[in-house]
C-alpha cells in the first residue's frame, strides 16, 4: 500500500467523491419516468398489439384472408379461418392471434399484400388471464377502432406503408401488385 | 341420304372417327349455312364422339359459322396484298351500299360478310369468295356487277 | 439402348422415351405446365424447351424422342430468357389473384414465375368471362386457366369422357362443356388434379384453407376393392380435401368422384354418438358400460337357452381386417358359433366357388394392370368403369393402346361407348352368350391351338350342344353374324382376357356365368389370371380371408337372413341387409323376429332402427386397420381425424365384449391382431382343371304378366349405401331413380322425371322415371344405394348363386 491509498482512505476521498455527484445530480432534471402516471409514446414502427386495419369503404376487415401472414409467421400464433360466401366471394371468417406466443416480428405486416394487419402502438395489455390475450377478429378490429386513431394511421403509413403502393421488389422477384379482376370487395 | 347415313360413310374413309370431323362439320354446315346446337348434336351421335370435342373443333376453325348466316357469303380478303391494293375501301362499299358491318348480315338475309386471312390470291388482289365462287382483280367499278348476281 | 448426354451427364435411355422422360428418370429438372404422364404428347406450353446441340431451334423436350448421341443443355442463359418470355406471355391474361386463389402455395405457374422471373407481363390483356357456379363439386374459373389442356385431354384420352373442351379460339378461348352448360359428367375430379393452376378446384375445399395449413397423410380408398391410395389434406383434425398424387399407390395417382368426393360421408348426419338400448320401444343414450353388459347378458342367457348356434353375426366389407378378423374370433371362441358371413356371400363368393369348382384354386385375386397389352378382352354384362372406376381405366388404357375391347353389354355404358365392338345383349343372358362361345370352340368353328387335356369335357360338349349360334343369337338378342365375328375374334387371340363383376349388389349374374366363363378360358387354355372378378368393396376381400364366412356347419347369409326364426340373436356389424341385400320384406321378417337385434355400425343404418341394441364404431379415418384390395394387397389405412362422438374401433368393441362375456380372447392391442393376422395360413390350394357344366336359365325371366326385367347395380357416384351419407356425392346425386328405355317409357306411358310404380312378385316401389337411350327396351335399371326407394323389396335372394334377375311390370302414375 503506497502514502497516497493510505491518505485516501483515511480522508474518505471515494466517498466525498461519489456523493458530490449525488448532490450535483439534485439540480438536474430526471431522466427516468414516473410509468404508469406518466407514459412514452411509441416512436413509428413500434410494435404493439395487433390489429386487422378495418376498410373504410365497406367497415369490415381489409384481409381478404390469403394466409401470407400465418404462413410467414415464425411462431405460428396466426390462424385465418375463410369459406365461401352467398356470392361465391371469399369471406374471411375467423383471424385469430395468440398474442401471447407472437414475437413481434412484425413479418406478417410486410408479408399482407393488402397492408391488412397492422402492429399498434398500443402496449399496455397485460392481463391475468390467457383468454384476454387470444385475439379473434372482432377484438383485433376493436383494436384498430381504438388504437389506430387518426395519430395512429399517420404512424402507421409513416412506417408500415402498405406494400401494394409503393413497394418495389428486387429485380426479377415475383410478387403480387394488387390488381384482382373481380371475385372480391375492398 | 339421311345426314347421318351419309356423316356414317364419310367416317369409313377415316382411321379414326375424329378424322372425319371435319369433313362431317362441313356436311351439316351445308345444310342450313351454319352450325346450330342441334347440327353439332347431329355430328356427334352419328361420330360417337362427346359433344364438347365436337364444339370444340368447331369453333377453333373460322370457315365454322356459329351464327345464322345470309343467304350468300362473301368473304373478302384485306391481308397485306389485298390492303394495298384497297381492299379495306372494298370493304366500305359494301358496308355502304348493303348496310352491313363485317361479321354481320344484311336485314334481309342476303349477305353476310366476313373478312378473311389470305385466301392465296395475293397476284390477283384484291380478291373474295362468294359462297364457294372465287372473285379476283376486284375493284369499286366491277364488284357490284359480280355481287347484284347473288340475290 | 440409347445413349445421349444431358447437363454433361452420360444417360443411357429406351427407345421411344423423349428428352423429358430421360430428364425425369435421371431426376434432371425441365420445368413443364402441360405434360401429364398419363398423357399422349402435347407441347402447348413450351416451357419444357431445351437446348440441342447442333439444332439451331430450342426443342420442346416432351415432344422430342432422345436419340443416340444427342447432347442436351437443359439450363442456358438463353433458355432461361425463353421460358421467362413465355412465362411472361401467359401472364398476359392470368390474373394475379393469388391472395384468393385456392392454388396459391401449390400452383405450377406462382412457382415458375418465382423461380424464372416476371412476376407481372409487359403486355395487358383481361379476360371477363364469368366464373362458372352452377356446376356440382367442380369449381371452374376459365379466367385463371392458362389453357394448357391438361383437364381436356385427361377428361378425353385418358378418362373417355370428354365432358369438356377448349371451346373458341384465341384470347377467347375457355375450358368449357360444348354448349356452357352445367358440368354433367362423371365428377372424377381428375381434371381438379390435372389443372396446373387455379383455374379448376373442388368446390367443397373452396376457399376452406390456404395450402400451407394443410397437413398431407396417405390412406386407403373405402370404397371399391380398387384400393386406391388418397392422399387426405387435414386441417387441424378435419379432412378437407382428397388428392392423387401422380404416381402414388396402386391407382398411380388416378382418383374417382367417390374416392375424391366421398370421403365427407365421415361427416354425415346419421353418425353414432353414443350406444343405445331400446327400452319401451325407444332408443335411449347410454354409456358404453351399460350397453356392452346389456350385450354380453342377453347373449349369454341366448347362449345357455338356446345354444350358440341361436346367434349369428353379419361381417362387413367396409371395415378392416382387424375388426374382421375380431369378429370372426368372437363369434367362434366368445360365442362359440360357425354362424357368420358377409355380404360376400351374395356375390363374391359365387365367383369364388366358381372359380373352385373349375380351376381348383380357392382365390383368384385380380391384377389391376392386367387388360393392358392383351389381344382381345371380353367384358361381360359389367359396368366396370363405375363399380371399380380406376380398374375400369386400365380397359380404356388397353382399348388405346390397340387391345380389340368387346363388351357384351345391354346398357350403353362407357366401356360400351370405347368398345371395339358392343355386342347389346339381353340383360341376364350372358351365361348363355359364353356358352355359345363354348360351343362355337368345340364345335370347330374356329381351331384350337392346343389339346384338350381337362376333365369333364364330354359333359361339357354334352351341356353346350344346344346353344347353336343361332339359338344363342335368339336366347341373347345378339345378331349372328356378330355373335360369331366376336367368338372368332375372342377365341383366336393371341392372348386374351374376360373380365366381369358379380357383386351383391347386382342381379344378372351369377355363379353360373363365372362357370360358364372359366369353361370357355380353360378350353382356350387360359390359366385363372385371364379371368378377372375383382371383389366389390374396399375389404370384400379381405373379410373373406379373415374366415367371416361359415367355415364348418355353420349357418350362411341366406341361412340366418332369409330364413325366419332360425337364430334368435344377430349381431350385425357395419352391413345394411334391409338396403343392400336382396328381398327387403324376407330380410324385415327375420329382423323383427329376433329375440335380438346388436347393429354395431357408423350411422343409423336401414338395420340399426330396428335393432335392440346399437354400437357406435369408428369410421374409416378414425381408427388404424388395413384393407385388402381385389389384389389381395393390404394396405395399412391410419387414423388421421380423432372419432366421432363416443365411438371406437369395431374390434376394440368385441375384444370389450368378449371380456364381459367372460371369454379373454387375448389380443389386446392392434399390434399383438396383426401379427396373429399375418400368421394366419395361407388359403390357395393348387390348380386342378375342371370343367364345369352351366346351363343358362333364369328364374324369374319375364312373362306376359311381368314383361319387363329389373337390372340392380351400382352407378358411378355411389357405392353400396355408405356413399349416401357424404353431402358431396349427394349434390351430384341423391334421388333414387330408375332408368327406362324410350320405348318403353312410350309404351307404358311414362314420362322423363315422372313416377312410375314398378310391381314384382314380391312388393312395389313407388319411384321416379328417368327416359335413357343407355337402356334397351325390356329393360330396367335400378341403382341400389337409396334406402327410402326400397327398390330391393322387388328382387330375390338366390340361395344356389344363380342370377336373380327379376321381372317386373309398370304401373304409371294414374
Amino acid at each position: 500500500m503506497t502514502l497516497k491509498d493510505v491518505i485516501r482512505k483515511v480522508f474518505l476521498v471515494e466517498i466525498v467523491k461519489g456523493m458530490a455527484l449525488t448532490f450535483s445530480r439534485l439540480f438536474t432534471r430526471p431522466v427516468t419516468r414516473r410509468y404508469p402516471k406518466e407514459k412514452r409514446p411509441a416512436e413509428p414502427g413500434f410494435r404493439g398489439l395487433h390489429a386487422l386495419v378495418r376498410n373504410p369503404a365497406t367497415g369490415d376487415a381489409k384481409c381478404v384472408g390469403c394466409g401470407l401472414c400465418a404462413a410467414v409467421c415464425p411462431s405460428r400464433c396466426i390462424n385465418v379461418y375463410t369459406s365461401e360466401g352467398p356470392e361465391h366471394q371469399k369471406v374471411v371468417d375467423g383471424y385469430e392471434i395468440e398474442v401471447l406466443r407472437c414475437v413481434f416480428c412484425a413479418l406478417c405486416v410486410e408479408a399482407c399484400p393488402y397492408g391488412a394487419i397492422a402492429l399498434t402502438p398500443h402496449y399496455e395489455y397485460a392481463d391475468y388471464s390467457r383468454e384476454a390475450l387470444f385475439m379473434t377478429k372482432e377484438r383485433l378490429l376493436d383494436n384498430w377502432d381504438r388504437y389506430m386513431g387518426e395519430e395512429g394511421l399517420r404512424y402507421f403509413d409513416s412506417f408500415w406503408n402498405p406494400k401494394e403502393a409503393h413497394f418495389k421488389p428486387p429485380r426479377g422477384q415475383a410478387m403480387f401488385k394488387g390488381r384482382i379482376i373481380g371475385g372480391f370487395s375492398g | 341420304m339421311d345426314i347421318m347415313d351419309e356423316i356414317r360413310d364419310l367416317s369409313r374413309k377415316y382411321p379414326d372417327r375424329r378424322g372425319a370431323l371435319l369433313p362431317a362439320l362441313y356436311v351439316v354446315q351445308k345444310e342450313a349455312g351454319w352450325l346450330s346446337q342441334e347440327a353439332l348434336d347431329t355430328v356427334s351421335r352419328a361420330l360417337n364422339l362427346p359433344q364438347a370435342t365436337v364444339k370444340g373443333v368447331a369453333t377453333f376453325y373460322a370457315m365454322y359459322k356459329h351464327r345464322p348466316m345470309g343467304r350468300h357469303l362473301i368473304q373478302l380478303c384485306t391481308n397485306v396484298a389485298c390492303m394495298i391494293m384497297g381492299a379495306e375501301r372494298l370493304v366500305d362499299l359494301i358496308s355502304g351500299r348493303y348496310g352491313l358491318e363485317p361479321g354481320g348480315t344484311t336485314d334481309d338475309g342476303r349477305f353476310s360478310l366476313v373478312i378473311m386471312e389470305c385466301i392465296g390470291a395475293c397476284d390477283r388482289a384484291p380478291a373474295m369468295l362468294v359462297d364457294t365462287d372465287f372473285h379476283a382483280d376486284l375493284t369499286a367499278d366491277n364488284i357490284f356487277e359480280i355481287l347484284e348476281k347473288y340475290e | 439402348m440409347i445413349e445421349l448426354t444431358i447437363n454433361g451427364r452420360k444417360l443411357q435411355a429406351r427407345k421411344g422415351m423423349t428428352i423429358l422422360d430421360v430428364a425425369r428418370e435421371n431426376n434432371i429438372y425441365i420445368p413443364h405446365l402441360c405434360w401429364d404422364r398419363r398423357l399422349k404428347p402435347y407441347g402447348g406450353c413450351r416451357l419444357c424447351l431445351v437446348e440441342v446441340e447442333g439444332q439451331r431451334k430450342l426443342m420442346a423436350s416432351c415432344s422430342s424422342p432422345a436419340e443416340n448421341g444427342m447432347v442436351v443443355h437443359t439450363d442456358t442463359p438463353a433458355l432461361r430468357k425463353a421460358r421467362k418470355t413465355v412465362l411472361e406471355l401467359l401472364l398476359v391474361h392470368h390474373p394475379l389473384d393469388c391472395p384468393i386463389c385456392d392454388k396459391a402455395g401449390e400452383c405450377s405457374l406462382q412457382d415458375l414465375a418465382y423461380k424464372y422471373g416476371p412476376s407481372q407481363s409487359r403486355f395487358y390483356g383481361e379476360r371477363k368471362h364469368d366464373p362458372e357456379a352452377t356446376s356440382p363439386l367442380i369449381d371452374r374459373n376459365p379466367n385463371r386457366c392458362i389453357l394448357c389442356g391438361r383437364c381436356v385431354r385427361v377428361c378425353w384420352e385418358h378418362q373417355g369422357v370428354g365432358a369438356i373442351n377448349l371451346i373458341g379460339r384465341g384470347f377467347k378461348t375457355k375450358v368449357s362443356p360444348a354448349f356452357e352448360e352445367t358440368l354433367d359428367c362423371e365428377f372424377c375430379g381428375q381434371c381438379i388434379d390435372a389443372c396446373p393452376v387455379g383455374a379448376l378446384g373442388a368446390k367443397p375445399y373452396k376457399y376452406r384453407a390456404r395450402a400451407w395449413f394443410l397437413e398431407s397423410r396417405d390412406s386407403i380408398c373405402p370404397y371399391c376393392a380398387v384400393g386406391c391410395t388418397l392422399t387426405l389434406d387435414v386441417r387441424e383434425g378435419r379432412i378437407l380435401r382428397v388428392r392423387g398424387v401422380d404416381g402414388k399407390g396402386v391407382n398411380r395417382g388416378d382418383l374417382c368422384g367417390k374416392g375424391r368426393f366421398g370421403f365427407d360421408f365421415i361427416y354425415g348426419d346419421s353418425r353414432l354418438t353414443s350406444p343405445l338400448i331400446r327400452t319401451d320401444g325407444e332408443l335411449k343414450e347410454v354409456s358404453w358400460e351399460e350397453a356392452l353388459h346389456y350385450v354380453a347378458g342377453r347373449l349369454k342367457a341366448i347362449k345357455e337357452e338356446h345354444g350358440p348356434d341361436a346367434i349369428g353375426a353379419i361381417g362387413s366389407p367396409r371395415t378392416t381386417l382387424e375388426d374382421n378378423y375380431m369378429l370372426a374370433r368372437f363369434m367362434r371362441e366368445a360365442v362359440g358359433t360357425d354362424n357368420l358371413d358377409t355380404s360376400a356371400r351374395l356375390g363374391y363368393a359365387w365367383v369364388l366357388k366358381g372359380v373352385e369348382e373349375t380351376y381348383g384354386i380357392r382365390l383368384n385375386p385380380v391384377r389391376l394392370d392386367s387388360p393392358v397389352g392383351k389381344d382381345a378382352v371380353l367384358v361381360i354384362e359389367s359396368d366396370i368403369t363405375s363399380t371399380h372406376p380406376i380398374f375400369g381405366l386400365k380397359f380404356l388404357e388397353a382399348k388405346l393402346n390397340g387391345s380389340r375391347l368387346l363388351v357384351v353389354e345391354p346398357r350403353k355404358t362407357k366401356l360400351a361407348r370405347h368398345a371395339s365392338a358392343w355386342l347389346r345383349i339381353r340383360p341376364g343372358t350372358s351365361t348363355a352368350f359364353l356358352n355359345g362361345l363354348v360351343r362355337y370352340a368345340l364345335a370347330g368353328g374356329v381351331h384350337l391351338k392346343k389339346e384338350i387335356t381337362t376333365e369333364g369335357l364330354e359333359e361339357l360338349q354334352e351341356s353346350v350342344k344346344d346353344y347353336t349360334p343361332q339359338r344363342v343369337s335368339e336366347m341373347t338378342g345378339i345378331a349372328e353374324d356378330d355373335f360369331t365375328e366376336a367368338a372368332r375374334e375372342f377365341i383366336t387371340a393371341e392372348s386374351r382376357l374376360l373380365a366381369m363383376t358379380v357383386s351383391a349388389a347386382e342381379n344378372q349374374k351369377g355363379i353360373e356365368t363365372v362357370r360358364a366363363a372359366a369353361n370357355l378360358l380353360m378350353l382356350l387354355g387360359e390359366g385363372p389370371e385371364a379371368l378377372q372378378i375383382p371383389a366389390d368393396y374396399s375389404n370384400t376381400y379381405g373379410a373373406w380371408l379373415m374366415g367371416v364366412r361359415p367355415l364348418g356347419k355353420g349357418r350362411d347369409l341366406y341361412g340366418m337372413l332369409y330364413s325366419p326364426g332360425a337364430v334368435r340373436a344377430l349381431y350385425v356389424m357395419g352391413e345394411d341387409p334391409l338396403v343392400t341385400m336382396p328381398d327387403a320384406d324376407r330380410i324385415e321378417e327375420a329382423l323383427k323376429g329376433l329375440d335380438l337385434l346388436i347393429v354395431q355400425d357408423i350411422r343409423m343404418s336401414e338395420t340399426a332402427k330396428l335393432a335392440d341394441v346399437i354400437l357406435p364404431a369408428a369410421s374409416w379415418a378414425e381408427k388404424e386397420g388395413t384393407f385388402m384390395n381385389a389384389e389381395g394387397l393390404p394396405q395399412p389405412v391410419p387414423k388421421v381425424v380423432a372419432a366421432t362422438g363416443d365411438s371406437i374401433a369395431d374390434w376394440m368393441i368385441l375384444r370389450n365384449l368378449a371380456r364381459l362375456m367372460g371369454h379373454d380372447l387375448g389380443s389386446m392391442d392392434l399390434e399383438t391382431l396383426q401379427d396373429e393376422i399375418s400368421g394366419l395360413p395361407p388359403e390357395t390350394g393348387t390348380q386342378r382343371w375342371r370343367f364345369a357344366p352351366s346351363d343358362w336359365r333364369l328364374k324369374e325371366g319375364p312373362d306376359a304378366e311381368y314383361p319387363v326385367v329389373l337390372v340392380t347395380g351400382n352407378i358411378m357416384q355411389h357405392s353400396g349405401a355408405l356413399s349416401v351419407m357424404s353431402k358431396s356425392l349427394s349434390h351430384v346425386l341423391s334421388d333414387a331413380f330408375v332408368q327406362i328405355s324410350p320405348e318403353d317409357a312410350a309404351k307404358f306411358g311414362v314420362e322423363d322425371g315422372g313416377f312410375i310404380r314398378i310391381v314384382s312378385r314380391r312388393d312395389s316401389v313407388f319411384i321416379k322415371a328417368r327416359v335413357s337411350d343407355e337402356i334397351p327396351e325390356g329393360m330396367l335399371f335400378v341403382p341400389v344405394h337409396f334406402a327410402h326407394a326400397r327398390v330391393n323389396a322387388l328382387t330375390f335372394a338366390s340361395p344356389d348363386g344363380t342370377a336373380h334377375l327379376t321381372a317386373v311390370r309398370l304401373e304409371p302414375k294414374a
